[in-house]
């Protein structure tokens, strides 16, 4: 592992962990068990685009664990992986056809809304009399609007990320396809 | 339409199957919430601790639920309605959530593993649908 991936991996976590803390202290009121604004959101999607699928599940992973850790515990790890986990594997799937079939915060918005499936199976699991599917209807369309909201930002970064020349090794993945 | 960063064809895709499960899940789901339910029903590790029919309720009051690990949740009952007014999870999502009255609202606290959940009773409860699956 060289000390550019390091770097990467480390800036990104760091970043997904500020994001999540910012969000919580953000007073918004809580409309369902899941619902939020999911900014770290936006550094799994930044990972995915200028990271190798490895390191991104890496970046992915940590920042869930660390995140769920600083903010309610241990009992929160399972929850935020699960959630972690299910927008990623779903993310990037849909990545491999960004630009082809699907735009960026399509792509989003389908990760935001199975991070919060991901979330309730979880919650299901651990309170077995939790029925999440009355949850489905408010998670879609919660999900629609942070979703977007979130793809356009981590469009915006990861242009200026490429923008910047901050990758050298960016020949093995795509750049961002001009306006 | 111009051809946009922000838009490709497949989007529609994942848009639509969005918009469907809300639609859908508002108007199967509108005529099971909007009736007001009348029995609280308290969980705690999957087992009912406690049922309180939220119409016989008179006065307000409340109550501490304690788990096995010591972690409590203070549930305050007023005619018609329930909430958790304080926890010891770390989160407070239970409490911040607020009142809850009508039949299939839940409150669940998961760091103390406990749900409030309103059912619907008395007759014509049992006439509505009784699962969602999509």
């Amino acid at each position: 592992m060289n000390t550019r991936r390091i770097t990467w991996i480390g800036v990104l976590v760091s970043q997904a962990l500020v994001l999540h803390t910012v969000e919580r202290m953000l007073p918004i009121p809580q409309l369902a068990p899941g619902v939020k604004l999911g900014l770290a959101n936006i550094i799994t999607l930044v990972a995915l685009n200028i990271l190798p699928w490895s390191d991104a599940f890496l970046v992915m992973v940590l920042r869930s664990m660390l995140g769920a850790l600083l903010g309610g515990g241990a009992s929160g790890v399972l929850f935020s992986l699960a959630g972690g986990a299910f927008s990623f594997l779903a993310m990037s799937f849909l990545m491999r056809y960004r630009d082809v079939l699907f735009s960026i915060a399509a792509i989003s918005v389908g990760g935001a809304f199975l991070h919060n499936v991901g979330q309730l199976l979880m919650a299901s699991l651990i309170v077995e009399t939790f029925n999440i599917l009355v949850y489905f209807p408010i998670l879609a369309a919660s999900a629609l609007v942070t979703g977007f909201f979130t793809g356009v930002i981590s469009d915006l970064i990861i242009n200026a990320i490429y923008h910047a020349r901050l990758l050298p090794g960016a020949a093995r993945r795509r750049g961002p396809q001009p306006n | 339409m111009t051809k946009s960063r922000y838009f490709r064809p497949g989007d529609l895709i994942i848009y639509g199957a969005l918009l469907l499960i809300f639609v859908m899940g508002t108007l199967i789901g509108a005529g099971e919430l909007g009736q007001g339910g009348t029995a609280a029903v308290i969980t705690q590790d999957g087992r009912e601790i406690r049922r309180i029919d939220l119409e016989q309720v008179e006065e307000p009051y409340e109550f501490r639920v304690e788990n096995a690990d010591g972690q409590y949740n203070i549930i305050r009952v007023e005619p018609g309605r329930i909430r958790v007014t304080e926890a010891s999870c770390p989160d407070k999502v239970d409490v911040k959530q607020g009142w809850i009255s009508k039949a299939n609202q839940s409150i669940v606290c998961l760091p103390n593993r406990l749900v409030i959940r309103i059912e619907a009773e008395g007759p014509g409860a049992d006439d509505g649908i009784d699962g969602i699956a999509f």
